[in-house]
């Protein structure tokens, strides 16, 4: 039938991804007079090569969404009774640009939160920086101390460089998977980790739930929640006490692996199987299949920065690395390199100098946790969510009286929704961007609408993802009013007054690309990418960017920050063990925070082709457990914390411990799993809320 | 020519890049899935393999759903493509009740969960059976099924298996392919290969 229909006026364009910010993948988006028909992982592309997920396939749907903001929306009647009227982007913005000139001046610039949830793009930097040159202290983000901060610092700390982000896979014959569901996360990285699987490397997995990449794995350790630093320490005392560390690599490029030995022997297999609920053969064999195929990469998630010490666990796993010499190495984590355009990360970027110190000191939550808050050599220093909420509902140290937001839902996505809720309802005033009226967004008094990545000119950076190389976002379509997050900060920036930003988003993109001797357009017109090639081996020859110019096994640097310069492992701060008063009433251990391949964080579940496919919130129980609380597959439950209740439809398996539970996150409402979460205990220095191993009991609700 | 479709086990990751792009391209409505896969689990934990199976339309050689529709809607083509004439069906969902796969569905123009929306055309069917038909029309241009164009691990593969040098009939010949309920001899068109044993 449709052959009949004469041929449209067919285009395809190259573009990148940027639904979940991170991956960036490369894809062709074909167009029939001018209306997306499809988007497809392009094979050609350099870093992608054809791997990609169904949320970047289904942002089509997100161009044509009867639910987009098309105009700057302006509060009409009281908060969160849902009047708007529209508006055009001058008037948005004046009334923007006044109410935080007005809350400076009255008082002080740190009396406005800036805060960003998402990365729709690479502009976590820049928007650091619009907020640095307002003055304000509090800079936050969603994330955080829950995404990437905590295992930034330990990878800085430990050699200098954030190797564990750059898995080799291609030359890997063995790959150790910790905490990373990668299908459903880094869809590109798990097409060459299959394709390394395919010629015969070895894979091992570390997860309380059999997932996805779990299920391809030659082991699969199913880790207590919480546990993992114990689970990491026993491994690495295998591989020490067996000699199957390699020597010569620890010898010329570790420093502190006497001290390391020592604290490792204080985790022999009976000890850490109790704690971990690993079988003590699984554990040995794992350590001595990692230690033994060589080389071996290592690819984690932000799962090591959700739990009590995430510190210390990302440490470790740093640790497994070198003393099996799998760091800088081929086959290893490699540290790839910039193609030189200006680096965004970096202090002098984000112009730190431009808030006064005495302003910096104000920074919320710089008393208690001074690794996020307080300015390091090696971090990007951060206002403590928990603490910005305090400070709104009581008022102390100081009054927070505006928050401007950019991509995030911090309703939903931050720990103790019920203090959200209440910090937010009465915060003075609140801008917040985004494609739609989310959940924070309904409580809003000014709403920005936010381009989609298929609607954005501008480039795919994301080191993590990218290895270093350089591709462009080529804009394809246009939805009503909508500007790029990045255009939106330039504009309001001109409004503020602010010296030192950028007039407009091109402005920006060419100012980045400056050292290359390429504005973007050169880069759009032409291939749109420069390679940033994987290199080995440059630590090793000129040494670590660490104190002692090595790998730190052992941190004096992390004992002047008041903490233990060895990883050592805590009992989570309730649990069987530590609570065990608490676990009668509330005998399940949970891991929260899981991934769902079709969502990123709280969006999407508005995509009707994403929603169909994954329409209901699902709990991950063990069959046999779920068969004792009278639970069957389908049914309506009810989990409960000592902080708050959630209902989600049961799946029972048999691939999840029967005392532990998985629990997706970013759901609204009654499936919202920071309802259950507890934002008062914190980890030590960093201020992690912790999601991954906690106590909850599971019940059958009335269907 | 008989059109054919061999899924690798080995290779599917359970990502459903499949079923998403299946919902988008064929514009199908809500719980509608001409396309989908299925989660397995084998054994007890720990001991446990979990797994996935992709499922779609088996396009039979000796298909239940022609013999038992009524109206001549469902009928094969000459390249063994099972293909529905929405105009011809009226809904009597005899091929539901037939169909070994559990493929077809019956458009009722179900409505979505609150607070998303109707996207696609896909209610343009109700009231039909309607279910997988190897996106007949991109074969007509010479393009592979959505489904397989999709898959980035490399787990589909489609093709003619009459024709001795297509990948896909050399892939039957070396390889070891299996069909599901292969006992019944429904003769399907899709075939798995690294089905663990």
């Amino acid at each position: 039938m449709s052959s009949a229909i004469p041929v449209a006026d067919r285009t395809v364009v190259k573009t990148c991804c940027s639904i979940c910010g991170h991956n960036q993948c490369g894809v062709t988006v074909a167009l029939e007079n001018g209306i997306i028909k499809e988007i497809t992982g392009d094979p050609d592309d350099p870093v992608s090569r054809g791997g990609f997920c169904p949320k970047t396939m289904a942002s089509a749907q997100l161009v044509s969404h009867p639910d987009r903001i098309k105009t700057p929306l302006i509060r009409t009647g009281r908060r969160g009774e849902g009047g708007w009227r529209e508006a055009g982007w001058d008037e948005a913005l004046d009334l923007i640009a006044s109410k935080l000139l007005q809350f400076k001046t009255e008082s002080g610039a740190e009396s406005v939160v800036m805060a960003r949830g998402t990365n729709r793009g690479s502009w976590i930097r820049v928007f650091n920086r619009f907020a640095n040159l307002f003055g304000t202290p509090n800079w936050t983000e969603s994330g955080g101390a829950q995404c990437f901060t905590p295992r930034g610092l330990a990878q800085q700390i430990t050699f200098g460089g954030n190797a564990l982000e750059w898995p080799d896979f291609t030359n890997a014959n063995c790959i150790l998977v910790w905490g990373a569901n990668t299908v459903a996360t880094w869809a590109p990285k798990a097409k060459k980790l299959m394709e390394a699987r395919r010629r015969g490397a070895k894979l091992i997995v570390i997860d309380p739930v059999q997932c996805n990449i779990a299920s391809k794995a030659d082991l699969w350790l199913p880790v207590r929640p919480g546990s993992d630093v114990a689970l990491a320490m026993g491994m690495i005392n295998v591989i020490i006490s067996e000699g199957l560390y390699d020597k010569e690599y620890v010898e010329r490029y570790c420093v502190g692996f006497e001290q390391l030995a020592e604290r490792a022997r204080e985790y022999p297999l009976k000890k850490v199987s109790e704690i971990t609920w690993v079988e003590e053969r699984l554990i040995a064999e794992a350590a001595r299949l990692y230690a033994t195929t060589k080389p071996a990469c290592l690819n984690v998630a932000c799962t090591l920065d959700e739990i009590i010490d995430p510190i210390q666990i990302s440490r470790v796993v740093c640790l497994l690395g070198a003393v099996t010499g799998n760091i800088d190495v081929k086959g290893g984590n490699a540290y790839p390199r910039s193609v030189g355009q200006v680096s965004i990360d970096s202090n002098a970027f984000i112009r730190l100098d431009a808030v006064p110190k005495q302003v910096q000191d104000k920074r919320l939550g710089a008393s208690e946790y001074p690794l996020l808050c307080t300015n390091l050599p090696i971090n990007f220093p951060m206002a403590h969510w928990p603490a910005i909420l305090r400070a709104i509902l009581t008022g102390e140290p100081y009054r927070i009286r505006g928050i401007f937001l950019m991509g995030g839902n911090p309703l939903l996505s931050i720990a103790n929704s019920q203090q959200a809720r209440a910090a937010l309802e009465k915060v003075e005033f609140l801008a917040v961007a985004d494609l739609f009226l989310s959940k924070t967004a309904e409580l809003a008094d000014v709403v920005l609408p936010v381009s989609s990545w298929l609607e954005q000119d501008g480039l795919a950076d994301s080191s993590q993802a990218t290895y270093g190389t350089l591709r462009t976002r080529r804009k394809v379509a246009s939805f009503g009013l909508s500007l790029s997050d990045i255009e939106i900060m330039c504009r309001l920036s001109t409004k503020l007054g602010l010296a030192d930003f950028w007039a407009s988003e091109p402005e920006y993109l060419d100012h980045l690309l400056q050292p290359l001797n390429l504005t973007f357009e050169d880069l759009r017109k032409g291939d749109g990418y420069v390679l940033g090639p994987m290199q080995y081996g440059h630590h090793l020859r000129d040494g670590f960017r660490t104190p002692s110019g090595k790998i730190e096994l052992y941190s004096q640097r992390l004992g002047e920050w008041g903490s233990d310069p060895l990883p050592f492992f805590r009992e989570p701060h309730e649990s069987p063990y530590s609570t065990p008063e608490l676990a009668k009433k509330y005998p399940l251990v949970m891991t929260t925070g899981r991934r769902v391949i079709t969502y990123f964080h709280t969006g999407l579940r508005n995509v009707p082709a994403l929603r169909d496919v994954k329409p209901v919130p699902v709990l991950d129980i063990n069959r046999r457990t779920a068969e004792e609380l009278g639970i069957a597959e389908g049914d309506k439950v009810a989990v409960d914390t000592p902080y708050g209740s959630i209902q989600l439809w049961a799946n029972p398996t048999e691939g999840i411990h029967p005392r532990v539970i998985g629990v997706p996150h970013g759901w609204a409402d009654e499936a919202n799993d920071n309802l259950l979460m507890n934002n008062e205990v914190c980890s030590h220095g960093i201020g992690t809320t912790p999601l991954r191993g906690t106590l909850c009991a599971v019940r059958r609700l009335a269907q | 020519m008989k059109y054919t479709m061999v899924i690798d086990l080995k290779q599917c990751v359970g990502c459903d890049n499949c079923t998403v792009a299946c919902k988008l391209d064929n514009e199908t409505g809500t719980g509608i899935r001409w396309g989908r896969v299925v989660e397995e689990a084998a054994g007890q934990f720990p001991a446990v393999k979990r797994s996935y199976l992709p499922l779609l339309c088996m396009h039979c050689e000796d298909a239940e759903c022609v013999k038992v529709c009524p109206t001549q809607a469902t009928s094969k083509d000459e390249n063994g493509v099972v293909r529905i004439d929405y105009d011809k069906c009226m809904g009597c969902k005899y091929c539901i009740v037939a169909c070994p796969f559990n493929a077809r569905y019956f458009n009722e123009a179900q409505r979505p969960p609150a607070g998303v929306p109707v996207m696609g055309s896909g209610d343009e069917r109700k009231g039909a059976v309607e279910k997988c038909d190897f996106c007949h029309d991109r074969l007509a241009e010479g393009r592979q099924p959505r489904c397989v164009e999709v898959c980035p691990y490399e787990a589909r593969f489609f093709g003619d298996r009459d024709n001795p040098d297509d990948p896909v009939a050399k892939m039957l010949r070396e390889q070891k392919c299996v069909t599901l309920k292969a006992e019944e001899k429904f003769g399907p068109s899709v075939y798995y290969t690294g089905v663990e044993s």
